[in-house]
């Protein structure tokens, strides 16, 4: 008899685990996600509050039009942390700062909740299409061109020349917008960008009485200088061991790469976006450079497997005086460094323009972030006009000027003007820039990431001797040709 | 005629059967349960995705047949890359840990209790530490100017013996995967070498005493009698070793990023690259296709050699 009933045993644990199952499925999400609504509830009056979320009779006196509650999405990297964003101190982490920037909306715009996640940036290029591809995608994710083009290219994005008023579009620096406009649609707001220079410890050159061969003075300085001078310090004797410190074992390190191919004259990318463009002398020129250098130890030995942490310690380090970097190198980075007591060697660090092949500097890479929207199931009207709103507040002349100053990058608004302006570096950069443009780094191409994640491999190639230069290149278009299905 | 042969068997449907036996079915259906939820429906559905291009957008996905592994075979050199890697890496990594487990494991089955429980324990570690962490570790260990294995060569005079400067060991393609092979080698020791201390002490020990008494030295009783009789453990670590083996990926992701020059590119480093970089899931899927046919065969094949029982 005992026996007959055994299988209630297993049913019974069958149902448990079912439950357990389904209590987990629907437990509400995790601690990262912020809900800055409650904090704004809290810091408001509790009547405004009640208005908002409870419907109560019409009073004597005429109430504030109430508007139906939206909430709204934001993931953002990780930029802003307490480190960057200097003008605040009372911040504690770098979600303290989206807090700040999506509560000065929530304030005026009460029936507005902004759920926040700040990704860390190992995870930005991994969770975001992971949740397009779920059908859960935030609402608003402010990332790197690079990234966003792609998305673009996939038509997940929302047109945004459709839903931002042009007097707000007119406010943009055009070059920007262009760069954001993709099958002619505008798919993100550029809110900021970065340009991309070299970083030069001057503190041994003096040491060493070798100041005069950086050319400090014009920046302007052909290879053939820029080796004599990594020469020279190497020579000099003053702990400098491999002058150029730079890494190619992701795709993270190519600019400091690429800014010699630039500085020779050649483009990486095609104008047409139709793939790379390095089969001319101008590309292999610099390639044979770059590999001279190594091959004389005058590039880090490491540059194949270094991460970017190891070309900074090397350069804190005192062991390489020359890195790419740019203004937030040279004011947040390394005094942040110096601050953690990292940097070991005596400490001039100075901005200046990669060396070049032809009779003028190259154009400086620009890599702008912006603000994208997804398009998602089921949002109404109302619900894209009240995010649109929020997307063009995050991207207002104010809150760009904050994130400038925070960040040491460049405005892409009219409005703005120059946030850093006084400071020398940002002035140098910007005399760059007007003086001998910018060069295209295909961020805004098809297959843009695949392509720059197949060219470290064939540097990697080249700097151990296992391919030439002309070798290196050839593999760099074959394995572009093969990505564009060519 | 008997009893029994009066009344012949009914035939049983084989619901009926599966009736029969509900109560064993339902004690085993929690464990079959995620099973087919996390294991079974993603494979079968990673199948599907294989003959799709498949991206971010939903609304874009198109059936293309086999055009992904048309593509794979033909297009991809950094797929037959990896492909080659990954036979060369289970090639050194496999043997190397079959053999060094059952060497070791005969080594200290004879200790005393508390000696084997330390070696146990210190293989084991690298087993529940996680390969993360054990990655981290090691990339300083290969570090070419701080790194501990190099300051030891050093200290020994190995550089100065040869003439040689410092090698770089994840910097290389000559030693890169090598060096990935002994850091996979030194966690995948513990889980062996525990499973053949366990088998060692089922082999009954008259076996030993009788060949003792026929004259048999130490090693034809390790060849003919120890070995023979560790063959479906043997067969076991085998198969799941080399299953194991041919999913690198922690090693690869953390320590070399398929570098230097794809010298340590692998088929599952490529599948997270495809799928997760470039967002290529169908592509992806097709990779991981072609990955499970392989490993498939493999185990067949060593289920076939193997797999016979021994007697004595």
């Amino acid at each position: 008899m005992r026996g007959k009933w055994l299988w209630i045993i297993p049913v019974v644990g069958v149902a448990l685990l079912a439950l357990s199952l389904f209590i987990a499925a629907c437990a509400p999400a995790t601690p990262q996600i912020v809900e800055v609504t409650k904090e704004v509830v809290v810091e408001k009056e509790v009547v405004k509050t009640v208005v908002v979320e409870k419907e109560v009779p019409v009073l004597v006196t005429p109430t504030p039009e109430v508007k139906k509650p939206v909430k709204i999405e934001l993931w953002v990297d990780p930029r802003f942390d307490p480190q960057t964003a200097k003008g605040h101190p009372e911040l504690k982490t770098a979600l303290d700062y989206e807090k700040m920037v999506a509560n000065d909306y929530i304030k005026n715009n009460p029936h507005v909740s902004v759920e926040i996640q700040v990704l860390d940036w190992a995870d930005l290029p991994k969770k975001v299409p992971v949740a397009i591809a779920g059908g859960v995608p935030p609402d608003i994710l402010r990332d790197y061109l690079g990234r966003t083009s792609a998305y673009a290219y996939e038509g997940v994005t929302v047109n945004l020349e459709e839903v931002v008023p042009k007097e707000e579009l007119a406010d943009f620096l055009p070059g920007l917008l262009e760069l954001y406009t993709i099958n002619g649609h505008l798919h993100g707001l550029p809110i900021f960008y970065w340009v991309q220079n070299m970083v030069v410890n001057a503190a041994p050159f003096e040491k060493a009485g070798l100041l005069d061969m950086l050319s400090l003075d014009d920046h302007d300085w052909t290879f053939d200088e820029f080796y004599a001078a990594a020469k020279a310090i190497k020579e000099a004797n003053v702990g400098v061991e491999y002058p150029l410190v730079m890494q190619v074992a992701s795709e993270q390190g190519d600019y400091a790469v690429h800014a010699f191919i630039w500085g020779a004259g050649s483009n990486t990318w095609r104008d047409d976006c139709q793939g790379l463009d390095l089969d001319n002398p101008q590309a292999l020129a610099a390639m044979e450079f770059l590999n001279k250098l190594y091959k004389e130890g005058l590039i880090n030995p490491d540059v194949t497997t270094a991460g970017w942490q190891d070309v900074n310690n090397l350069f804190y380090a005192g062991k390489g005086v020359f890195m790419g970097g740019g203004i937030s190198t040279v004011n947040v980075s390394i005094p942040q460094a110096q601050k953690e007591g990292k940097v070991t060697a005596p400490m001039d660090a100075r901005l200046t323009l990669y060396p070049h092949l032809g009779d003028k500097p190259s154009g400086l890479p620009v890599g702008p972030t912006g603000l994208v929207m997804f398009q998602k199931q089921g949002r109404s009207d109302y619900e894209l006009q009240e995010i649109t709103k929020f997307l063009i507040h995050l991207s207002s002349e104010k809150w760009q000027r904050d994130y400038c100053i925070s960040s040491g990058q460049f405005p892409t608004r009219y409005s703005v003007g120059a946030p850093l302006a006084g400071d020398p570096n940002y002035e140098l950069t910007l005399e760059w820039i007007k003086k001998y443009g910018v060069v295209s780094m295909g961020l805004n191409c098809p297959h843009y990431y695949e392509v720059r994640t197949a060219m470290p491999a064939f540097f990697q190639a080249m700097f151990l001797g296992k391919m030439t230069p002309q070798e290196a290149i050839n593999g760099m278009m074959k394995a572009s040709k093969d990505i564009f299905g060519k | 005629m008997t009893v029994l042969a009066a009344y012949p068997e009914r035939r049983r449907t084989w619901w009926q059967k599966i009736w029969d036996a509900r109560a064993a079915y339902l004690f085993i259906l929690p464990a079959y349960i995620p099973f087919i939820v996390f294991v079974l429906y993603p494979l079968i559905d990673g199948l599907r995705l294989s003959f799709y291009e498949a991206g971010v957008n939903k609304a874009k996905w198109r059936f293309i047949g086999f055009d992904n592994f048309v593509r794979l075979f033909t297009r991809d050199d950094v797929f037959i890359i990896a492909l080659k890697n990954t036979f060369l890496f289970v090639l050194i990594v496999v043997p190397v840990v079959v053999v060094i487990s059952i060497f070791l494991a005969v080594i200290v089955f004879p200790l005393p209790r508390a000696a084997q429980s330390f070696v146990r324990m210190s293989f084991y570690m690298p087993v529940v530490s996680g390969g993360v962490v054990l990655a981290m570790v090691w990339i300083w260990i290969f570090n070419r100017d701080f790194g501990l294995l190099n300051y030891l060569l050093e200290i020994a005079g190995f550089y100065k013996l040869l003439g040689i400067p410092k090698i770089g060991w994840l910097a290389q393609t000559e030693t890169a995967l090598l060096s990935l092979a002994m850091v996979v080698i030194s966690w995948s020791i513990g889980q062996p070498l525990i499973l053949f201390l366990a088998a060692l002490g089922n082999i009954s020990e008259e076996l030993y005493d009788a060949a003792k008494i026929d004259g048999a030295s130490g090693w034809q009783i390790f060849w003919k009698i120890t070995l023979p009789l560790l063959r479906p453990t043997t067969l076991f670590v085998l198969v799941t070793t080399t299953i194991n083996v041919f999913q690198v990926f922690v090693v690869v992701l953390l320590m070399t990023l398929g570098g230097p020059a794809n010298a340590t590119q692998t088929i599952v480093y490529r599948i997270y690259e495809n799928a997760f970089v470039f967002y290529k899931y169908g592509y992806g899927a097709a990779m991981g296709v072609v990955l499970l046919l392989i490993v498939g065969s493999i185990a067949y094949f060593q289920f076939k050699l193997l797999g016979q029982e021994v007697e004595y």
